[in-house]
């Protein structure tokens, strides 16, 4: 009917501008002029050559998977940790430890940086590698929490009732029942953790110190000292690697659903 | 060089092996040093010095990069004394940076190149000390400007907010550039003001800030927006001017007529610096006569030291107009810190100034 | 023994803690600490050297309250937040909507995905890429005066406008999630039934669907407008001049050396947002809404 093929079309629409954006970047990765403007002269893949000699940059995108992966464990199992306290359990104050979680998420990233730069001088722990991770940390957390709260609050507890009828322990049944069959959620928590860590600027910002950077605090300096299609080239390949993880994640997902 | 200065030049040799002998190290002038060296510097400024660095003393250059001064003291304060060794800083914020016990004076008999700067930038502040070592200067508070697009050439700020180039035009986005610029415009000059005076300044920013289009971070930005179209007219130093120029961009350079003030900028020791040998080999090589040389070609600035002009491409020379600004060094005004009050002033008034813009 | 409604108050269990005390510690050492820290700077003053003077004084806060310029830009950026979660939500609606309802649930992952995915990019770069779209010789106004539908290039950079569909377009994925989840666990049985009772489908939506979803809708509304209201880094790049927010008074105020006045202003922002998730709060009831029981 009308209302379907009208949605429809609004739904292509938006897909299309959303990723206007991005395809142009691709396409000006291969741009040869230094200046980013249209219309494009001339095609070629220096970019991506002088990409694999920019020491700096390859570094910091190892940097930032490196953040992105530990980050995503701890806070993965944090929240999940937190989902499972919350459904699980009433307990007084249960509203204010929901407050608490949801803040980081909440909260604008400069007073989260601001802060934890000013608490790191305060007593004395030093910016970089270890600073960048724990801000990740918590920012990414209420983003899993949340998530795994929806997904525990669908899963069907009888299951786990069964298992430890069968003699399974606490954590045999964590292990065995539960976190299979939330698997789903799980890997969405951590794919919002992962998105987080990776596009992650603000904080990263304040918590950088010499020698460590992400890679969206060397694209900044970069667009400060001298934007080249360079910066481009980076950003389509990592499209091109999410691209790749999403769907091996789909994948995975499509094969736990019934 | 005449015997007199050959034994000067031993003099120096000789007392920097001795200075060198106590860091536990064979004179440096001529050895590798190793290790690393981490440096805060200027975007796009002393890069091209590194490799020949490197090469030289067998030191690893980590080099991190900022915008404004104030972002570098920040940069500083947030990693924590004993992490970066240089910082480049000018224009009276490295006395900021020494107040705050940021930075330590420089010992400049180990510099072999000192001697060779202009004299200007051999003396030492009121202080007595050397809180930097000049490394680069030039003039700032220009405007740039595309001539095919305005039509007129650009000789003043009156000119520049006539009305006729409304809504073509490009700010910086620096509360003490905004500050000078308009004390300039609004016929004052460069020092501390009076109440009146900053209402008046504040008044006039107001005022031109109805025909601007939009501001910018760095002068990349700038450049990025001269090209495509979108400003015809920018703030600009001589440095920015002449990096745009040379990415292709067709646009002119002009020196307001109603005042405009020099800038100099150079490498500051930090305290409790992690690799003080090479800090200094660092400063010496970056002053010396063929790093110096290669400033006008590579980043488009003025260099210090006043052995390096002769050994500069005479197009070069011209471009920079060198001997026209050394002619003219003692008659041009630097910029200089004014103090906390000043700045937070300047910055209120800018802040106010684009808040009334929106 | 451990049971949804069973542990209450007091009573202390060994498992419960360990689910509890490592987020919770986590966020006490994390947030709440250096929260609070930022909390005592901004009673302290900066002298002429720009050193931190440790009293404990007003004096930021009769600053911030006194000059107009910091609680109008406050206000500015509230305004900012409010259009763009309003065009989020004019997009994720029906977005979401045609998601759950038109499309196989093997693909519907795969689009929502799809919005996700341009997250991965920098939004540095995107929101750079925005210039060569919107821009005056970009994409958009080449492709309008290619049609002959323009003469002259529409200047929307450097506007209000591309603030919003700058921010438009990174916030709708936080938009589109909690209501593609609440339109999902609708009850086809309860719109079937409202359409078996003659209802149209704009008013089975308006009268129906729509008091169904609500809490999705709020909680996508609170995620995008909070955090839009600190946002400062993509409106300078779009707005320009135009895209002035609270956000770069803060960040001013710290690379000035004034670390009491920018921890004042955060404050500030901090305890407004504190106030409009207490207000959002009262209309929601977490057991009920989150945990879907009644």
């Amino acid at each position: 009917m009308l209302t379907r093929w009208l949605l429809a079309l609004f739904t292509t629409l938006v897909y299309v501008i959303i990723y206007l954006p991005i395809g142009l970047v691709v396409l000006t990765s291969f741009n040869q002029a230094t200046i980013t403007t249209l219309p494009i002269e001339h095609l070629t893949f220096h970019w991506y050559a002088a990409l694999l000699e920019n020491v700096k940059t390859l570094q910091s995108l190892w940097t930032s998977l490196e953040v992105g992966i530990i980050s995503t464990t701890i806070a993965t199992t944090l929240g999940l940790l937190s989902a499972l306290a919350i459904v699980r359990h009433d307990f007084r104050g249960k509203s204010a430890f929901l407050l608490l979680t949801t803040m980081p998420m909440l909260a604008p990233g400069i007073i989260m940086g601001v802060s934890l730069l000013l608490f790191a001088r305060f007593v004395g722990f030093q910016t970089g590698f270890l600073a960048i991770l724990l801000g990740h940390i918590l920012l990414a957390l209420p983003y899993c929490t949340f998530i795994l709260i929806s997904s525990l609050a669908r899963f069907d507890k009888s299951l786990e009732e069964a298992a430890r009828g069968l003699g399974a322990s606490e954590l045999g049944v964590l292990f065995r029942v539960t976190i299979p069959g939330i698997a789903s959620g799980i890997i969405g928590a951590a794919l919002f953790a992962f998105t987080i860590s990776i596009g992650e600027f603000v904080v990263s910002f304040f918590l950088t110190s010499a020698g460590t950077t992400t890679l969206p605090i060397r694209i900044y300096s970069i667009v400060k000292v001298g934007i080249t299609p360079e910066i481009n080239a980076v950003s389509a390949l990592i499209l091109v690697a999410t691209l790749v993880l999403a769907i091996a994640a789909f994948r995975l997902t499509w094969s736990n659903k019934k | 060089m005449n015997r007199r200065q050959m034994l000067v030049a031993s003099a120096a040799a000789i007392s920097a092996t001795a200075i060198s002998a106590g860091f536990g190290r064979k004179v440096w002038a001529d050895t590798k040093i190793g290790g690393e060296i981490n440096v805060l510097s200027w975007g796009n400024y002393v890069d091209y010095a590194l490799p020949s660095f490197e090469q030289k003393y067998g030191t690893k250059v980590n080099i991190d990069y900022y915008a404004d001064e104030k972002e570098a003291m920040n940069k500083i304060r947030a990693a924590g004394l004993g992490t970066y060794d240089i910082v480049f800083l000018g224009v009276g914020q490295e006395e900021v940076a020494m107040k705050q016990g940021l930075t330590d004076p420089i010992d400049v008999a180990k510099l072999a190149s000192f001697k060779d700067l202009y004299p200007q930038f051999q003396q030492p502040k009121a202080t007595g000390v050397f809180d930097h070592v000049t490394y680069s200067w030039g003039t700032n508070g220009l405007i740039a400007y595309d001539p095919a697009k305005t039509g007129a050439p650009i000789k003043s700020w009156k000119d520049v907010f006539s009305g006729k180039y409304k809504g073509r035009i490009g700010k910086i986005d620096k509360a003490n550039e905004q500050a000078y610029r308009t004390v300039f415009q609004a016929g004052f000059k460069y020092g501390p003001l009076s109440d009146d005076q900053w209402n008046k300044v504040a008044e006039t920013l107001a005022g031109d800030m109805s025909q601007v289009r939009t501001i910018y971070q760095h002068y990349d930005e700038m450049a990025q927006l001269l090209a495509t179209g979108e400003i015809w007219i920018a703030d600009t130093d001589d440095g920015g001017f002449r990096q745009a120029k040379a990415k292709g961009l067709k646009i002119e350079l002009a020196y307001p007529e109603e005042g405009f003030i020099a800038w100099y900028d150079g490498p500051c020791l930090i305290k409790q610096a992690p690799h003080p040998a090479a800090a200094y080999a660092f400063i010496d090589h970056v002053i010396s006569p063929e790093t110096q040389a290669r400033l006008g070609k590579e980043v488009g600035y003025s260099p210090a030291n006043a052995k390096a002009v002769p050994m500069m491409d005479a197009d070069i020379r011209k471009t920079l107009d060198i001997d026209n600004l050394v002619a003219n060094m003692s008659r041009v005004q630097f910029q200089t810190d004014l103090g906390a009050a000043y700045e937070d002033k300047a910055t209120d008034v800018w802040q106010k100034a684009k808040a009334q813009a929106q | 023994m451990r049971t949804e409604t069973g542990v209450r108050g007091g009573r202390v269990n060994g498992q419960f803690l360990w689910l509890l005390l490592p987020p919770l510690f986590t966020l006490m050492v994390l947030f709440v600490a250096p929260i609070s820290l930022m909390a005592i700077y901004s009673f302290w003053t900066t002298d002429q050297n720009y050193l931190v003077q440790q009293q404990l004084q007003l004096t930021q806060y009769e600053r911030v309250f006194s000059d107009p310029l910091y609680l109008q830009t406050l206000l500015s950026s509230a305004y900012m937040a409010l259009l763009t979660t309003l065009g989020s939500l004019a997009l994720a609606l029906p977005l979401a909507y045609f998601i759950v309802r038109f499309v196989p649930l093997r693909w519907r992952v795969l689009l929502v995905l799809a919005l996700i995915v341009p997250g991965w990019v920098s939004v540095l770069i995107r929101t750079y890429s925005w210039n060569l779209v919107i821009g005056e010789s970009g994409l958009m106004n080449w492709a309008l005066t290619s049609l002959g539908l323009i003469d002259e290039p529409i200047k929307l950079l450097f506007t209000k406008a591309s603030v919003v569909i700058g921010l438009v377009y990174i916030y709708l994925p936080y938009m589109l999630v909690p209501i593609y989840a609440a339109i999902e666990r609708l009850d086809d049985a309860v719109l079937e039934a409202a359409e078996n009772l003659g209802a149209d489908p704009f008013r089975r939506f308006i009268y129906v669907t729509l008091p169904l979803i609500a809490p999705g809708i709020l909680a996508g509304c609170v995620i995008t407008f909070i955090p839009a209201v600190g946002e400062y880094v993509v409106p300078n790049m779009l707005g320009g001049l135009k895209g002035m927010m609270y956000g770069n008074l803060i960040t001013t105020a710290f690379s000035n050396f004034n670390w009491p006045l920018g921890a004042a202003l955060s404050m500030v922002l901090l305890v407004s947002i504190l106030a409009c998730l207490l207000i959002v709060g009262r209309f929601l009831d977490v057991n009920r809404n989150m945990l879907g029981r009644q």
